[in-house]
């Protein structure tokens, strides 16, 4: 059932749960609290990433978000792969969808998205996607993209990478 | 373990034939059968006479630049009792075959060529070019059935399933979604870097390779449904032949058979025990060799023991691609599109769901 929120109505989580059928790949696992798992690839022909997405048990809950394989190469200095909290949940953006927004049509895409500039970081070593201020990965790397991204500064240069971990997700 | 996508992906071109190597391949066949239409020296099942172009060109599965090309050609059944006499008139109706760029070729009477006529086109300053054309019988209608081919010592027919073999690879490879044949292409190239002489014959390696695919000896996915990346798919299949011929070695046995895929028999009869135990310990190096990086997120230090594996002149990215994905990276850092299941450039797809503008967060 939507609740409203200032006459707008609110995704109930069996509406977010419906709303994520338009990714075949995911799947929902539980509802307590709501989990989806999706195999996805960044690219054509690509890896295929087993990714758990938890949002809480009702609307506007925490999402987190969690790469359950293969495991992600981590960076030298924090031990865990880029763009990751301390539990190794990913961090897709510096700000949750809001409780209007559905979790299929903005952090899945996110997602997407993080994986395939995870993927060109393992590469290069340079984080090519939009990175929040302040929180862009140190890098000594190629050459960065010369246009501005999105929203975010261009990428700095990576550190080499010395141990692996499980990546987990928030 | 590192997936280094970029060199391997590198790889598979650098072991690509070259384009005008592969087209005079593909061209070969049409070339073969208007020539022989021109003679009534050989005598064919149809007229103008079958060909097609089988061996590693046919089946995509040339690692490096391959100067062997083989080439059927349907032949009467009148010449079943007559081995001798389809040699000799398979060998009168190919004088003076031409191909583009390379002139007349010259049959090859001192080789042994068991099963085959030898054609041999030179050019100054071009690796020499050899066409096999194979004389064969079929049976029935279907190419891809049991053939009967020639053999010269045994002066009788054997069977033989060449293109049969071809379409059941196809379909083994469109099922483990492309993974196959690049695998046999890279398998061979570390034979060859790491044992220039010696058999096992290439043929025999693809085989080796299909098999571990073919027979399911080989995970699809990792427990969740995650796949393997090209890395680790090549550790396994090193990790797999070993364990399923490398094992005569460690008991002084002799050199185990490599059954045909299609018909069974050993195909690697004749594998001498010398060469046989050169390969394994060949083998055993590379795979310590991968084993020793199996666990290490080094860039540097994964991408040394795999040049050291394929060789540094063929283990490396393809600037042009490298470039090319950059170009891409930035198009999608300034807007994408999720399409057919992946991300890609918003300007490249008409449908698709878009990506909202977002900026990676988390600790650094």
């Amino acid at each position: 059932m939507s609740r409203f929120q200032g006459g707008v109505p609110v995704p109930s989580m069996a509406h977010q749960d419906f709303a994520m059928q338009k990714h075949r790949t995911f799947r929902r696992l539980r509802k307590n609290p709501w989990t989806w798992r999706g195999l996805l690839r960044a690219r054509a022909e690509g890896q295929v990433y087993v990714i758990d997405i938890e949002a809480g048990r009702r609307p506007g809950g925490r999402i987190r978000i969690w790469c359950r394989e293969p495991d992600l190469v981590p960076l030298r200095s924090t031990g865990r792969p880029p763009h990751t909290f301390a539990d190794g949940s990913l961090c897709v953006n510096d700000r949750a969808p809001s409780t209007y927004e559905f979790i299929a049509d903005t952090t899945v895409p996110w997602i997407y998205s993080w994986l395939y500039f995870y993927e060109r970081w393992v590469e290069t070593g340079v984080w090519y996607g939009p990175q929040a201020p302040g929180h862009e990965i140190a890098a000594a790397a190629p050459e960065p993209p010369k246009d501005e991204p999105r929203s975010a500064p261009a990428p700095a240069p990576a550190e080499p990478v010395h141990d692996r971990q499980r990546g987990q997700a928030a | 373990m590192l997936p280094l996508t970029d060199h391997f992906d590198g790889l598979k071109t650098n072991l690509n034939p070259p384009d005008d190597r592969q087209a005079l391949a593909e061209d070969l066949p049409t070339k073969v059968r208007d020539h022989l239409a021109a003679s009534a020296i050989l005598a064919t099942v149809a007229d103008p006479p079958v060909s097609r172009l089988a061996g590693s060109y046919g089946r995509r599965t040339v690692s490096g630049d391959i100067k062997d090309v083989d080439t059927l050609v349907f032949v009467d059944r009148s010449y079943r009792t007559d081995v001798e006499g389809v040699f000799a008139d398979l060998a009168a109706a190919l004088k003076d075959l031409e191909v583009d760029g390379y002139g007349k070729g010259e049959i090859k009477t001192n080789r042994k060529q068991r099963r085959s006529a030898h054609v041999e086109f030179k050019k100054d300053g071009i690796d020499a070019f050899h066409v096999d054309v194979v004389p064969v019988i079929r049976p029935g209608d279907d190419p891809t059935a049991v053939l009967e081919i020639p053999d010269r010592e045994w002066t009788t027919w054997v069977p033989t399933q060449p293109l049969g073999y071809g379409k059941r690879l196809s379909e083994v490879n469109a099922d483990w979604g492309g993974e196959v044949v690049p695998m046999i292409r890279y398998f061979k190239r570390i034979k060859f870097h790491n044992m220039p002489t010696g058999r096992p014959k290439s043929y025999w390696s693809e085989v080796m390779v299909y098999r571990l695919f073919a027979d399911g000896v080989l995970p699809r996915t990792k427990p969740l449904g995650a796949t393997f990346n090209q890395a680790e798919r090549m550790l396994q299949v090193l990790r797999g032949v070993l364990a399923n011929y490398g094992q005569n070695a460690l008991y002084g046995m002799q050199p185990p058979q490599v059954a045909d895929p299609c018909l069974g028999n050993n195909i690697a009869h004749a594998w001498p025990n010398e060469d046989y135990l050169r390969w394994v310990k060949m083998l055993r190096n590379v795979v310590e060799t991968i084993e020793a990086v199996e666990d290490s997120t080094d860039r540097d230090e994964s991408i040394a023991a795999w040049q050291k594996v394929f060789g540094a002149d063929v283990f490396k990215p393809s600037e042009e691609a490298v470039a090319a994905e950059a170009a891409r990276a930035k198009a999608i850092a300034t807007g994408a599109k999720i399409a057919g299941g992946s991300i890609v450039p918003a300007g490249t797809a008409t449908g698709g769901l878009v990506v909202p503008a977002h900026r990676a967060y988390g600790d650094r």
